[in-house]
């Protein structure tokens, strides 16, 4: 009881500089909420691109119709498990499919008559997770003549990518550096405070404990009352985060449905532990109570 | 109680405030330590509320020898300690009634909060300070704060009281409020230890006396005889 009156006497002799803090711990949680958002969601988008590639198996244009389903057989079983799309394209279908966008390209296919079939080769189309080792068992497959294989062709902005959340994990380790900063110096600014105080409770028979704890109880109430008005302007503005990100590229459009954001309780968990980490660092008031 | 043995302070090398001071104090004594300004009394008194560490010789206090006493025995000792600082000590932006009850939960008692409350109330009564329970330490005069520090350190129920000119900034009607309550609790078995400037006091409540001049006790009488 006694302690936390202790403990908030700053509030009360020195307002303002405690205003300032919190003010300033919320604002850097709710950074370290979108930087961290940033680096766990990141990788996750980063796998869905990963696993969006195309390969197209090209048939032997002298094979019969009739082989075309053992080919498809063929493909499947080189598969296994994994997640890929086949689908069978010849000319007609590449008309239907080409028809809505590009009509004038359709137009000028239709036209080719029976030569359309040269223009458009017989293919499987292959689309998910496709390795080199997939590959290569795919062209081994009696029937198919050729196979050509996207592996690289998201590439750069998988680089992109990647070098935005490491960016991400540093800004968000430097922010948690600042913050503990910010409640050392705070609990040097109250030291004068709580050492008067401190005294008067061991000179009466409080234990270094009961003398000690109000200095360090304030720092972890302060950033727990940081972490909890970042939280709530984190819920508020991740929508707004999220869309901000996904006008940047398209890359960002999973941000926030694909790949969640940070849940905002995280943040009044991160402000209790900045305020911990404070408790353990901060240094011991002038007075050293025997 | 209290033991003093070639008890010896000083602040700088060269001069002692206290040199080879040797008292001995039982249980429900009441000692005046008097002197002239700058004479060591308030020295004393903060050796014997434990709130020097660094000192010669020996004191003694409730058995435990100071020098050696652990952490814990410490905090037991200080438990048991009622101190009226010379210069009050106050949390300034407390109420009165909090500065007092923030002692007695200190003093570690098991009493009932109500009676805790009735106990602080009565005492805040007796010492005309009833209608300022609320009101911040921080607007208090030096009289008034000087009396928050007495009620605070009689409502610990403490077994030794050590007060350091409790009446310097009162006027005679409240010096001998304080004198009584002080002496009540020195009859109901309060040892008590009280350093003054009045020789009205002293002489009206005759009592054994120390006399400090250089650093020295120059007397010491059972009775004192001003
Ligand atoms: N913290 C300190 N550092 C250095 N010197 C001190 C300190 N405290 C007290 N002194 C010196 O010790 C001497 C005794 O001081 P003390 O406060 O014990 O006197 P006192 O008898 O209580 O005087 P008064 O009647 O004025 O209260 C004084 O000369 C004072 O200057
Ligand atoms: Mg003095």
């Amino acid at each position: 009881m006694f302690a936390l009156r202790l403990a908030l006497r700053p509030w009360r002799l020195q307002p303002l500089s405690q205003i300032l803090s919190l003010a300033t711990l919320g604002v850097l949680l709710l950074l370290a909420g979108f930087f961290a958002s940033l680096a766990t969601a990141l990788p996750e988008l980063r796998r869905g691109l990963e696993g969006d590639q195309v390969a197209s198996v090209f048939l032997d244009p002298s094979a019969e119709p009739a082989s075309l389903d053992s080919v498809r057989d063929q493909i499947r079983l080189s598969l296994g498990s994994s997640a890929v799309s086949v689908e069978y394209v010849d000319a007609d279908a590449f008309l239907a499919a080409v028809q809505t966008n590009q009509p004038d390209l359709a137009k000028e296919v239709a036209a080719l008559g029976n030569e359309k079939d040269w223009v458009t080769p017989r293919h499987y189309s292959l689309r998910g997770t496709i390795g080199e080792k997939l590959v290569d068992r795919l062209r081994a497959i009696p029937g198919v003549e050729s196979v050509a294989f996207s592996a690289h062709r998201f590439q750069p902005i998988l680089e992109n990518l990647s070098a935005i959340a490491w960016l991400s994990r540093v800004l968000f380790s430097a922010i948690v550096l600042a913050m503990v900063a910010v409640l050392i110096l705070l609990g040097r600014l109250n030291s004068g405070i709580f050492s008067e105080a401190e005294g008067i409770v061991s000179q009466m028979g409080g234990s270094p404990w009961q003398a000690r704890f109000p200095a360090r109880l304030n720092p972890i109430l302060l950033a727990t009352g940081a972490g909890l008005l970042a939280g709530i302007c984190f819920m508020r503005l991740s929508p707004w985060f999220a869309a901000k990100m996904a006008a940047l590229s398209p890359f960002f459009a999973g941000l926030g449905t694909k790949a969640p954001l940070l849940s905002p309780p995280l943040l009044l968990g991160l402000g209790l532990l900045v305020g911990a980490v404070a408790f353990v660092l901060s240094p011991r008031t002038e007075r050293t109570v025997r | 109680m209290i033991q003093l043995q070639a008890l010896s302070k000083g602040y700088t090398e060269r001069k002692k405030v206290l040199d080879h001071i040797s008292l001995e104090l039982k249980k429900g004594e009441f000692l005046y330590v008097l002197g002239g300004t700058g004479a060591g009394k308030s020295t004393l008194l903060r050796l014997l509320a434990t709130e020097e560490e660094d000192f010669g010789g020996q004191l003694s206090l409730f058995g435990y020898d100071l020098a050696r006493a652990s952490g814990s025995t410490l905090q037991a000792i200080r438990r048991s300690i009622g101190y009226v600082p010379q210069n009050v000590r106050l949390i300034p932006d407390f109420t009165v009634f909090e500065n007092v009850a923030l002692g007695v939960s200190l003093a570690g008692s098991r009493v009932a909060r109500a009676e805790v409350r009735g106990k602080i109330y009565e005492l805040l009564d007796r010492l005309q300070l009833m209608n300022l329970r609320d009101a911040s330490a921080s607007r208090l005069s030096g009289g008034e704060a000087q009396r928050v520090a007495i009620a605070r350190a009689l409502a610990r129920g403490p077994e030794l009281l050590i007060a350091d000119e409790p009446t310097g900034a009162q006027d005679f009607q409240n010096t001998w409020n304080v004198m009584d309550l002080l002496h009540r609790a020195n009859i109901s078995g309060t040892t008590l230890v009280l350093a003054t400037h009045d020789r009205d006091i002293v002489r009206k409540l005759r009592k054994r006396c120390a006399i400090l001049s250089h650093g020295k006790v120059m007397i010491e009488e059972a009775l004192c005889s001003l």
